[in-house]
């Protein structure tokens, strides 16, 4: 049997990607065509806005697509693809619907299957397919979602989450608390502010000094498997309204307080995902040890940072297992994705019939038949 | 169907080489010394630390040590805060358990700046493995035919489910016994309760503790729940605690035993009636639920 | 009986007539459109492909106009709602302009 292509969209968040993926249901070998996205980023200091979000989508839409065509080679899609994938949630609503009204365009007009498939799903598929990872726990955290999952009889089950806001989310809003920017985004410019918290720079910037990092007092919420975030972004807005107090009083001339610690950008940063992460890899290490799996796979866009694949590294090398990760490209939303857990699904007899092709703002992970599992 | 032809391929990365399979741990410090009385078996590995088992004043009573290494991948100023707050905090809860007469391992010894606890070793099995031979042994017992698709969940009404629902009665019971005593465990699991045997000549025993039956009544599912593990447990008595500790056990349960998932509100059931205020936690459980699901939209 | 209650209710009418060039890409557009439920409960909207109105006996011709009728209780929201049509509808023109198979198929012929 030759391989089957699919298209996949993308775009429940600020990313639209798509893109074309081949699977091959005899051998079981996945194969990537193309992978083009084209990131909506707001002003410092905003957050992206489901109407603006939106409408950026839509405007992209047509030009991202026939790039993932191009790249691909294909020229006759109508022909050479057997189904077309989109995010059907969880996800911001007016995104997830533009670009599931051009994905039914182009499926009608090509007359293919339709296929609605689970954001989550999507980026537990493409990181097990592109690490070699069989059956690793999960560790899924990005803008909107934090979820520690496990697969168990054709279910990826959920162990342990936020119980408030995504780490991606607390992690975004104290970048605009401090005015960093969103571009490429906010987690990478919050990983690069916190790797300065190293050294000092001498005031003529030619020589560096290293330093440590001061660990700033931030509260540490873990409940068994699942975490909580607010109050960690409430208690770093406070550190940080502190720190401009600070910085006021001193270009003022005036001093700080006797044993009162300076508070810098660069030491919040570091704190912050000190704490956050450690409270990452705490939870997913509790699954690991109650499932007794000894690989772990980290997707979503704050999976491709690289201190918290370190520190995951560190916990899994003390298990006697290993940390499988990805790179940007496949770990921040993409369209492959989609049309990887789409295609899979799709092999199973599964299509998203045209009426019901709806988005939803709410799917749990948990809710998907994972059919093409056996094991 | 036609072939296009691939686009430059991307290479995934290389993914890691897995760590040797067996690994060895070094014991802590307190295990290390000559003195220290008969051998150490490293039993667990759990998230918080390493349980060994060793012996305590004479070889033959059998002891469980607790080991909190400190974490290499965490801030070592961070590392030392949360171990240091951790075992201090489960030495005072296991005291408050056993005056308000809670089922938990005793308490023996403590050393907190080497991060090592030891308690009275808790003999029988975790809920977790017991669960699951009995699901694995009614699995056998009427096989079914669509090759265990899940499907086949156990109804609580169903002809030789007595005794998984009897256990699920007795962790409502210890679970609500915890709470009432002012303590949230923080990890209710079914890997952090064991079924103690019943003893000889003590305990309730059931009718089916025959002596011919030992085979039959290991595996019975017959014991006392004793709660372990409360490196996560903090004092109090907050409604909404308590709620998420049983929406903790309740999400825990089902992901791990998907097809007991139905007879959990057995445990519900049972921890209603163990304290006054128990229905009202329960109502509070149902609030945490619904945020739960409201959980999975966009933050 | 129940239509007067819904011009009642729901007095501010607006109707979209969309002419496509054939009665296939009418059809793709009816599918695409309308499945994303109207989200105010002020809103009515009704979806139907047939003639171009006034034009129903000239030439024979296949049903390839889009009728889309938008009724609400008031005029800001029919406005909410038509400007969101016509946002995604003008994103399904797109696609066909752009990714129809003929089209692909012309533009791999010339290159």
């Amino acid at each position: 049997m030759a391989p089957l292509y699919a298209l996949g969209c993308e775009g429940s968040a600020n990313k639209l990607g798509i893109g074309v993926i081949s699977h091959d249901p005899t051998t079981n070998t996945t194969r990537i065509l193309s992978n083009v996205r084209h990131t909506f980023n707001s002003p410092p200091g905003t957050g992206f806005l489901p109407k603006d979000t939106a409408a950026h989508h839509r405007a992209h839409f047509v030009s991202v697509a026939r790039e993932a065509l191009r790249a691909a080679g294909l020229t006759d899609p109508a022909r050479e693809l057997s189904c077309i994938c989109y995010t059907r949630g969880p996800g911001m609503g007016a995104p997830l619907t533009s670009t599931a009204v051009a994905a039914r365009t182009l499926a009608a007009l090509w007359g293919l299957d339709l296929v609605g498939v689970n954001h989550c799903v999507g980026h537990i598929e493409m990181g097990r397919f592109i690490t070699g990872a069989a059956n690793p726990v999960v560790l899924y955290v990005s803008g909107g979602n934090t979820q520690v999952i496990a697969y168990a009889e054709q279910r990826y089950r959920i162990f342990g989450e936020t119980l408030d806001i995504a780490v991606g989310n607390c992690i975004d809003r104290f970048a605009r608390t401090l005015q960093i920017p969103n571009d490429p985004f906010p987690g990478y410019n919050v990983e690069q502010v916190a790797k300065k918290a190293f050294y000092t720079v001498a005031a003529d910037r030619t020589t560096k000094t290293p330093r440590d990092p001061v660990l700033l007092d931030l509260p540490y919420a873990v409940k068994g498997m699942d975490c909580s975030f607010s109050g960690i972004l409430g208690a770093a807005d406070l550190q940080a309204a502190q720190m401009q107090k600070q910085d006021a009083l001193l270009a003022a001339g005036g001093a700080l307080k006797e044993g009162e610690q300076r508070i810098t950008r660069e030491d919040l940063c570091f704190t912050l995902q000190e704490v956050v992460f450690a409270m990452l890899v705490e939870i997913t290490e509790r699954a690991m040890a109650h499932v007794g799996s000894k690989q772990v796979l980290v997707v979503g866009g704050v999976g491709c940072n690289e201190r918290l694949q370190e520190m995951m590294g560190l916990m899994a090398r003390d298990r006697g297992g290993s940390v499988y990760a990805t790179d940007e490209r496949f770990c921040i939303d993409n369209g492959i994705m989609i049309g990887l857990a789409g295609l899979l699904a799709w092999e199973t007899g599964f299509r998203t019939p045209f009426e019901e092709s709806t988005c939803t703002q709410r799917f749990r992970t948990d809710e998907v038949h994972i059919k093409w599992r056996t094991d | 169907m036609a072939t296009p032809e691939p686009a430059a391929a991307i290479q995934p990365p290389t993914p890691p080489a897995d760590s040797a399979s067996t690994h060895e741990f070094p014991l802590p410090p307190i295990l290390q010394q000559p003195s220290a009385a008969g051998p150490a078996e490293l039993i667990t590995q759990g998230a918080e630390g390493r349980l060994y088992r060793t012996s305590w004043l004479t070889p033959t009573r059998p002891c469980a040590l607790k080991h909190r290494p400190s974490k290499p991948y965490r801030h070592p100023t961070l590392d030392a805060r949360l171990t240091r707050h951790r075992i201090l905090s489960e030495v005072r809860i296991l005291q408050k358990c056993r005056r308000e007469g809670v089922a938990v391992p005793a308490l023996y010894g403590i050393d907190e700046s080497q991060g090592v606890l030891s308690m009275e070793w808790v003999p029988g099995r975790p809920v977790r493995v017991e669960v699951n031979e009995f699901l694995r042994r009614r699995a056998e017992k009427y096989p079914h035919s669509d090759g265990g698709r899940g499907r086949d969940e156990v109804a609580r009404d169903e002809e030789g489910a007595a005794p998984l629902v009897g256990l699920m009665r007795r962790i409502g019971e210890a679970v609500g016994k915890l709470h009432k005593a002012g303590i949230v465990h923080g990890d209710l699991t079914t890997s952090n309760m064991m079924v103690r045997p019943w003893e000889k000549d003590k305990g309730p025993v059931n009718g089916h503790h025959a002596d011919g039956q030992a085979e039959e009544a290991e595996h019975s599912l017959e014991g006392e729940i004793v709660v372990i593990d409360f490196g996560l447990a903090s004092q109090g008595s907050a409604d909404e605690d308590r709620a998420v500790d049983l929406y903790v056990l309740e999400r825990a349960f089902g992901s791990t035993h998907p097809r007991a998932e139905a007879l959990f509100t057995v445990v519900l059931e049972a921890y209603k009636d163990t304290f006054k205020v128990a229905p009202v936690v329960l109502k509070k459980l149902e609030d945490v639920r619904m945020r739960g699901r409201k959980r999975s939209m966009l933050g | 009986m129940a239509a007067a209650m819904e011009t009642d209710q729901f007095p501010c009418v607006l109707t979209v007539q969309v002419p496509f060039p054939t009665a296939r890409l009418a059809s793709v557009a009816l599918q695409s459109l309308q499945v994303d439920k109207e989200l105010s409960p002020l809103v009515r909207r009704t979806f139907t492909i047939s003639p171009p109105a006034g034009d129903a006996n000239t030439t024979g011709d296949q049903d390839k106009t889009l009728h889309v009728e938008y009724r609400a209780t008031t005029n800001r929201m029919l406005r909410v709602a038509v400007n969101s049509f016509m946002e995604s509808l003008n994103l399904v023109i797109e696609v066909m302009e752009h990714l129809d198979a003929d089209v692909l198929a012309a533009e791999a012929h010339s290159t």
